[in-house]
């Protein structure tokens, strides 16, 4: 076996790639491999990259080849690259293309120049019935409607579609970006890494862009990349939120910075039904429905208008009825946003086949060097359990446990030593327990936004703590998705769900957002020591190292010794 | 030793000429100095002392050879009377005929027939001759610094065409292999793998199982001397270093049979935490005095070696001694043929024998095959493969001498005569060590020298420990010792991934590995400082472990009235030797037991058995 020192990158026969990042070498490796391999793990020292059949095909797409790809790993890898790697990589990329979905004369017709292929999936029980008519031994037809299913039908035998059958156009929109705020006047331009992901997705207005995925990580001005594909396309859109707080910031964005206005923008929520040229709906209101067996009555609003582009935000939220209903709506052009395409639901290839591969990705540390998002220190701080409540937790259910270690009244300490800490920072204050957050919010004097409050309490309390009137904001979980408080730069977590990863990497991304000054944001996450409490904060913290994010652990007694945390 | 083979002793010359030759010897020695003997046997011995007396002695000696002069020479400056002649043999190549003579023989006695009486030295004789006999030289070992690449093999083969017989030279690779660092990084790998459990050894013969050598060889540093290929020659010689490894620990009893399979004993614990130098040195002299195998068993082509012929071995740790104050006085560091050491351990005065009774070993058939046949037992076929085993498969693995080898077969054709070696491929699977270096490790360890320095440890940064529990190995090849520890503490998550995993660790822990121990490892080896979570984890599992320990086992005494259960739990006669339980149970330390039983009748109370 031959072994390069020198190189940064293990290419090992389980299919992962580990990177060195202190390497000289990492940068170049690292932008690489980022062509046709996921980022698995980004903890200190070693990135885990891995690569999959929906990695190759999305680096198909892109024009990358298996030669390419064994050339790069022969150029970076320390050791020989294992046979079974080699293999299959050129198993994987040799399947992108060989089925092509085209247009001719009005049908949409599979085609192959592969017969021993189209014989083969012409078999295939779940392909049978959306063949419309096989025209001869390279091609067949199917209707319309089917072509979302049958990409999502081909891909789980292993078959990715290369979809060039184009787009209708929808109806036009005309509007342009600003280029000052509209809110305070401000210049606004893309950034570097914004443009090359609009310009990517864009493809230059052909038939290989106008679907996909961008992912960016949380605060690195996701809504933005919207806005600018939008403006590229000029075409009536509807845009999926997942709540009604993030539904309005979309709409705040989009009269900030672009020539539309209030007027122009429907918000189709729970609370209204307006359809509008530029349409924001949840994905509450279109999964709505009375009763479990009645129908989705508001998916309708995807043909009630002739819309040219469809957004999806946090596509990795997108939920199960919306996704067959994408797959009807091919012919509209799709942009899926999202910080990861890591679903808990395993659906990433209904992500590729429906809305699109994976357009652009850029690693979060490299926006944070580069400053557009903050730098991220979570702290974790033990504390133990108090005194009174240790018999009760002692003989105490196994859920009840982790209600009783999360409540732990001594957290409230560090959460008033904390605040001292950080007097002249917008801090939020994250639980899970509406009882534990009452208290509180009453001890800190700070008001609390749970899932009863009103929505327009909410939108005021997120404006005063956007405007620096408020330095102090206790928020339930209501909080975890899509607000955007540019200014919290604090967070102290002081109950969690259970071992929720998501909910972690969420509630983290509250605080991401760049800030002003020494752009450094502290994530601090109040654990009881030795109860539930740390044995799920365990499989969070796991999974925040995971991601790369620097991690500190911290005893109660040294916080509260004003040791430095 | 019987009493018929007690050596000749004669306190005069006188005495020797009379009893240990009969009379036409004595004439013809007689006739070696004077022209006239007298014919009686008196008047001839006579005659001959009368010739020895004052310089009559020198002017004798000065009349011998060169050869005669040196054999004279060492027996007055030795200990004993007699003529070693494989001593002499092994010292100059050489020697001369001291043995019984016979008047019918052709050999006619020489002067040194009349100084050595029958291979004795008359006592007299040899006080006068030490005024003036010079003391022989000192036996030097020949070295050389360096060794071939090659060795160059002959063989005999025969030509159909030519119908005439021709030599085939074969030039065949030297391994040369340097030793000690091996073992140094052997020892604690194959300690670790005992540790893991996997080490099956004979209840009986406490040899390793073929499993267990087979995963001893896996774990091996640079693997055993010969790759082990089943189709080959090499399933024949078998492994060397795999299997002396198992018997090398359990004799110092760094492990012991634990059921089928070896477990490390306290020391060998201890030892996980020893220099490794340190250890092989315990292992060596350990090893000298065991009577854990008798190495000569290992030469599976000699039979004969259980039963009867079993009782007429030597002991093995003499034979031992004699090597290693062989070795003792080797040069350090320069190569020295095993043909050089044979001659050496004779001339050297180390000379030792395998077995009283060659009669009971044989080769294929016990009869035919017999080693008691004279030229069947000499020095190479028992003593010096006896050196071979001991050599290659102990001091070879434990790092004492380097070695320099070929594959054994046709290595050696000191045994080709042998009735029924011909379907030999070697006698011993050692029959390839051409060559041994004392090496510093080995000089430490036979008291060549003081101490030993160990080579500075290049703290050897090979891992990488990632915040979410991840260890990546960083460099290659990576050492055994070190996978096997990270076996008992994680999972193999890929090729070079491990993942750490509490319960591993923890059972390590309840086995005697401190988790302190862990932490410090992985310490040893990161490139980096340990994340924070790591540290953490390290601590909370310290800490957690510190709150629990055992305390041997109870016996649990149900009280059907709690009442009841808590008043005898709180007596004083018995509150000293119960603890009491929740739910009217009562908790009694086996080592008070029976003073608690005592008590409790005393106070009029049985215990009934459920």
């Amino acid at each position: 076996m031959s072994y390069h020192p020198e190189n940064p990158m293990i290419v090992q026969s389980d299919k992962t790639i580990l990177l060195e990042v202190d390497h000289p070498g990492y940068e170049d490796a690292r932008d690489e491999l980022a062509r046709f391999a996921e980022l698995e793990k980004s903890p200190e020292h070693i990135h885990t990259y891995r690569i999959t059949p929906l990695s190759l095909w999305n680096a198909a797409s892109s024009g990358v080849t298996d030669d390419t790809i064994i050339e790069i790993f022969n150029k970076y890898s320390k050791y020989d690259v294992p046979q079974n790697i080699v293999e299959d990589i050129k198993d994987n990329i040799s399947r992108y293309g060989k089925l092509k979905l085209i247009k001719r004369d009005g049908d949409f017709l599979i085609t192959s120049d592969d017969q021993y292929l189209i014989t083969e999936i012409t078999h295939n029980k779940h392909v049978i019935p959306l063949i419309k008519q096989q025209l001869n031994h390279l091609e067949f037809t199917i209707a319309p409607l089917n072509r979302g299913h049958i990409k999502q039908v081909l891909i789980k035998i292993g078959f990715p579609v290369e979809d060039i059958a184009g787009y209708e156009d929808g109806d036009a929109m005309t509007f342009s970006l600003r280029d000052n705020l509209l809110s305070n006047n401000l210049p606004f331009a893309m950034r570097e890494y914004q443009h090359e992901a609009i310009e990517v997705f864009y493809a230059k207005g052909s038939a290989t862009g106008g679907n996909g995925v961008l992912v960016l990580p949380c605060g690195a001005g996701k809504t933005i990349l919207g806005l600018a594909i939008m403006e590229k396309y000029q075409y009536q859109t509807l845009i999926l939120a997942t709540n009604i707080t993030a539904l309005r910031q979309w709409r705040d964005e989009i009269v900030d910075k672009t020539s539309l206005c209030s007027e122009d923008i429907g918000e189709y929520s729970g609370e209204k039904k307006e359809i509008k040229p530029i349409t924001i709906t949840t994905y509450q209101i279109m999964t709505f429905r009375k009763k479990k067996e009645d129908d989705f009555l508001h998916l309708e609003l995807f043909n009630k208008q002739n819309w040219g582009l469809i957004i999806y935000d946090e596509v990795h939220l997108l939920p199960a009825p919306v996704f067959r209903t994408t797959a009807e709506i091919q012919s509209k052009r799709r942009l899926g946003l999202t910080a990861t395409l890591v679903r808990e639901d395993g659906l990433e290839d209904d992500v590729f086949s429906l809305i699109g591969p994976k357009k652009y990705d850029v690693p979060w540390k490299v926006l944070e060097k580069q400053g557009w998002i903050a730098e991220a220190l979570c702290t974790e701080i033990r504390v133990p359990l108090a005194e009174e409540l240790r018999m009760e937790y002692a003989v105490a259910e196994l859920r009840e446990k982790f209600r009783i270690s999360s409540e732990n009244p001594l957290k409230n300490n560090i959460i008033r030593k904390l605040l001292i800490k950080h007097d002249d920072d917008n801090v939020l204050v994250i639980g899970q327990y509406i009882s534990q957050l009452k208290i509180i919010s009453t001890e800190l004097n700070a008001p609390l936004i749970t899932g009863k409050t009103s929505n327009p309490e909410r939108e005021k309390l997120y404006g005063e703590f956007k405007c620096g009137n408020l330095k102090i904001l206790v928020v339930s979980k209501v909080a975890n998705f899509a607000i955007n408080l540019p200014d919290a730069n604090v967070a102290i977590q002081v109950s969690g769900t259970f071992g929720s990863r998501q909910e972690e990497a969420q509630r983290l991304g509250r605080i991401l957002r760049p800030k002003r000054g020494e752009n450094r944001a502290h994530f601090y996450s109040l654990i009881t020591r030795d109860t539930r409490d740390q044995d799920f904060a365990v499989k969070r913290q796991l999974f925040l190292t995971e991601q790369g994010y620097q991690y500190e652990i911290h005893d109660y007694e040294d916080v509260l010794k004003e040791k430095e945390i | 030793m019987s009493r018929y083979n007690l050596p000749d002793y004669y306190e005069t010359v006188e005495e020797a000429l009379m009893e240990g030759y009969t009379a036409p010897i004595v004439k013809n020695i007689c006739k070696l100095l004077t022209a006239k003997p007298p014919n009686r046997k008196s008047d001839m011995v006579a005659s001959i002392c009368n010739s020895i007396k004052g310089d009559g002695l020198r002017s004798i000696w000065m009349r011998m050879d060169n050869l005669d002069q040196t054999a004279v020479s060492e027996i007055v400056h030795s200990y004993e009377n007699q003529f070693d002649t494989s001593r002499f043999m092994a010292k100059y190549g050489n020697v001369p005929y001291t043995g019984s003579l016979s008047e019918y023989g052709e050999r006619k006695p020489t002067l040194i027939n009349l100084l050595i009486i029958n291979g004795t030295m008359p006592e007299d004789l040899k006080v006068r001759l030490k005024d003036f006999v010079p003391k022989p030289r000192s036996h030097t070992i020949e070295t050389q610094n360096d060794v071939s690449d090659t060795h160059i093999q002959i063989s005999n083969d025969y030509d159909y065409k030519s119908k005439e017989r021709i030599e085939v030279v074969n030039e065949i690779p030297m391994i040369n292999m340097e030793t000690q660092n091996l073992a140094l990084q052997d020892v604690l790998s194959v300690l670790r793998i005992i540790d893991s459990g996997k080490i099956g050894v004979s209840d009986k013969t406490k040899k390793p199982t073929e499993a267990g050598v087979q995963k001893i060889a896996s774990i091996l540093e640079h693997g055993d001397y010969y790759e082990s290929d089943k189709n080959g020659d090499s399933s024949e010689i078998g492994h060397i270093k795999a299997f002396a490894w198992p018997l090398i620990m359990q004799s110092a009893k760094l492990a012991e049979l634990s059921g089928s399979k070896l477990k490390l004993t306290k020391q060998g614990q201890k030892a996980l935490n020893t220099p490794p130098h340190e250890i092989i040195s315990i292992l060596w002299n350990k090893w000298l005095g065991t009577t854990i195998i008798d190495e000569f068993n290992r030469i599976d082509a000699i039979k004969g070696q259980k039963g009867k012929g079993k009782r007429g071995l030597s002991a093995v740790s003499e034979r031992r001694r004699c090597i290693v104050d062989t070795l003792a006085l080797c040069p350090v560091g320069k190569w020295i043929t095993v043909e050089n050491i044979f001659k050496s351990i004779r001339a050297l005065d180390n000379n030792f024998v395998v077995t009283r009774d060659e009669w009971s070993l044989y080769i294929c058939e016990p009869r035919y095959g017999s080693l008691g046949y004279d030229g069947s037992h000499k020095w190479e076929i028992l003593q010096g493969r006896y050196t071979l085993a001991f050599l290659f498969e102990y001091a070879a693995t434990m790092g004492i001498i380097d070695v320099a080898y070929i594959p054994p077969s046709m290595a050696r054709d000191d045994y080709y005569s042998l009735w029924g070696a011909d379907s030999l491929e070697f006698l011993s699977r050692y029959d390839g060590l051409q060559y041994i270096r004392i090496n510093s490790l080995g000089a430490w360890c036979l008291g060549i020298s003081e101490s030993y320095k160990a080579a500075p440890i290049e703290k050897q940064r090979i891992l990488k420990i990632l915040p979410n529990r991840d260890i990546t190995e960083t460099k290659t090849p990576f050492p055994h010792s070190e996978a096997i520890f990270l076996e008992t503490i994680a999972d193999k998550t890929s090729d070079k991934v491990w993942k750490l995993n509490p319960d591993k660790i923890l059972i390590a822990y309840e086995k005697g590995r401190s988790v302190e121990e862990v932490k410090e490892f992985l310490l040893a080896k990161s490139e980096h400082d340990l994340p924070d979570t790591i540290v953490s984890f390290f601590n909370d599992m310290i800490r957690r472990n510190r709150l629990l320990s055992d305390e041997g086992n109870a016996r649990l005494i149900k009280v059907s009235d709690p009442v009841v259960a808590l008043t005898l739990a709180n007596d004083s006669r018995l509150k000293d030797l119960c603890i009491s339980a929740e739910g009217g149970y009562i908790a009694v330390p086996s080592s008070n037991e029976n003073a608690f039983r005592k008590k409790l009748r005393e106070m009029g109370y049985g215990i009934s058995v459920s």
